[in-house]
């Protein structure tokens, strides 16, 4: 068994106490183990894929460094989303002060509108009309408690809110997305009809 | 009632399911490419050595290291400022006494002070000669000791550097008083008489 495959069976924990002590293979194990989560997670927050990835990249480096104030005991995951998404916000300022200098559409707003994206397609999917619909904060809690399927308290801890607050932005977000969802996927089903084709097939397992 | 929960609960599976599925669907593959830059850019961060860093810029340690220092930085300043303040007869940290208590106080020392010299220093044409000058060579003495017990009292109290004005004044005094004159004089007095 090599060193790599040794690390793969290690937890996360046992991976941050070896990290914490200076062992680069182990912090590479969980870049490794979280890189896919944290892109899509920045790529959606921030719009732009090439951005998604030099941003993915400092959130790691970021972790890295300030590994030192990991608490013992403490979840490797709600803490890593944690430095992802003060890596977003910080991205995001700049884009707006950015754009403001420039005076231009932001990116992330036009991936919001559904403008800059390749096609049609690409605008009609779904997480984009979620994005239209909901606030930053809402879209927030509404990907980690569904895709990263994180508990009201882990994200409240991400977010620097009570769980309480986070039950809330939840339950308003749910009601923002219902009907938005049904009209979008009763619009979806009729189109499948007319036009079918292999990638809206794919989708209609949604 | 039931109804409603079960139509909530039915709502609620289908909207995460939809997302999961949704989010599933655009999922961005593992970039082996992005992962060796992670590792790269962590290992040139400059905080690895060999595959083992020496973690103290990061740590805790460091963290506690610099409070001790600061603290001990703090108290150094704290002890420097309070024995500049004693020194100098100034109260630094405590309540200044009132400007008007401190004046009258210094007049009731200044009042009393003649007459207690008056007292301590009787009359020369009252005492016989030799008398006279043990009088006379012991008056300094007692004036400065009188004089050092109220600056005693006014350390004390530390009157705005009254004490060193004091202390001035009885310096002063002494030398005024021509002790080694009359010292001569009885001396060759002494000499002349059989």
């Amino acid at each position: 068994m090599s060193g790599d495959e040794s690390l793969a069976l290690l937890t996360d924990k046992e991976l941050v106490q070896r990290a914490k002590r200076g062992c680069t293979r182990s912090f590479g194990e969980l870049a490794r183990r979280y890189q896919v989560p944290i892109r899509h997670f920045l790529q959606r927050k921030c719009g732009v894929r090439e951005d998604a990835e030099d941003l993915t990249q400092e959130t790691f480096l970021r972790a890295f460094k300030k590994l030192w104030s990991f608490h013992e005991g403490a979840e490797f995951r709600p803490w890593i989303f944690t430095v992802a998404y003060r890596v977003a916000l910080n991205a995001l300022r700049r884009q707006q002060w950015q754009s403001r200098l420039e005076n231009s559409v932001p990116a992330v707003l036009e991936a919001r509108l559904g403008e800059g994206m390749e096609n049609k397609e690409q605008r009609d999917r779904l997480w984009d009309r979620v994005q239209s619909v909901l606030t930053p904060l809402q879209f927030t809690v509404v990907w980690l408690f569904y895709v990263e399927q994180m508990s009201a308290r882990d994200i409240g801890a991400i977010l620097r809110k009570s769980e309480g607050a986070v039950k809330t932005i939840l339950c308003r977000a749910r009601k923002v997305l219902l009907p938005h969802l049904q009209e979008f996927t009763a619009v979806f089903e009729a189109g499948i009809d007319k036009h079918p084709s292999p990638h809206i097939g794919s989708r209609h397992v949604l | 009632m039931r109804e409603d929960q079960r139509h909530n609960h039915r709502n609620e599976e289908w909207l995460g399911g939809l997302l999961r599925a949704a989010a599933q669907a655009e999922r961005p593959e593992f970039s082996e490419e992005l992962h060796r830059r992670i590792l790269r850019q962590v290992t040139q961060s400059g905080l690895i050595d060999g595959g083992r860093a020496t973690h103290w810029l990061y740590s805790r340690e460091r963290l506690r290291v610099m409070l001790g220092l600061a603290g001990c930085a703090v108290a150094v300043l704290l002890a420097v400022l309070t024995v500049t303040s004693v020194r100098q007869g100034g109260l630094l940290f405590g309540a200044r006494p009132n400007p008007e208590e401190v004046a009258n106080g210094m007049n009731g020392q200044m009042g009393s002070l003649p007459a207690s010299l008056d007292h301590s220093m009787p009359k020369e044409s009252e005492l016989s000669p030799d008398r006279s000058l043990a009088v006379i060579v012991s008056t300094p003495d007692r004036t400065v000791q009188q004089l050092q017990n109220q600056l005693t009292q006014l350390e004390s109290s530390r009157w705005a550097g009254l004490d060193r004005d004091l202390m001035i004044a009885s310096e002063m005094l002494k030398n005024q008083l021509p002790l080694t004159a009359v010292a001569q004089i009885r001396t060759g007095e002494a000499q002349r008489t059989p």
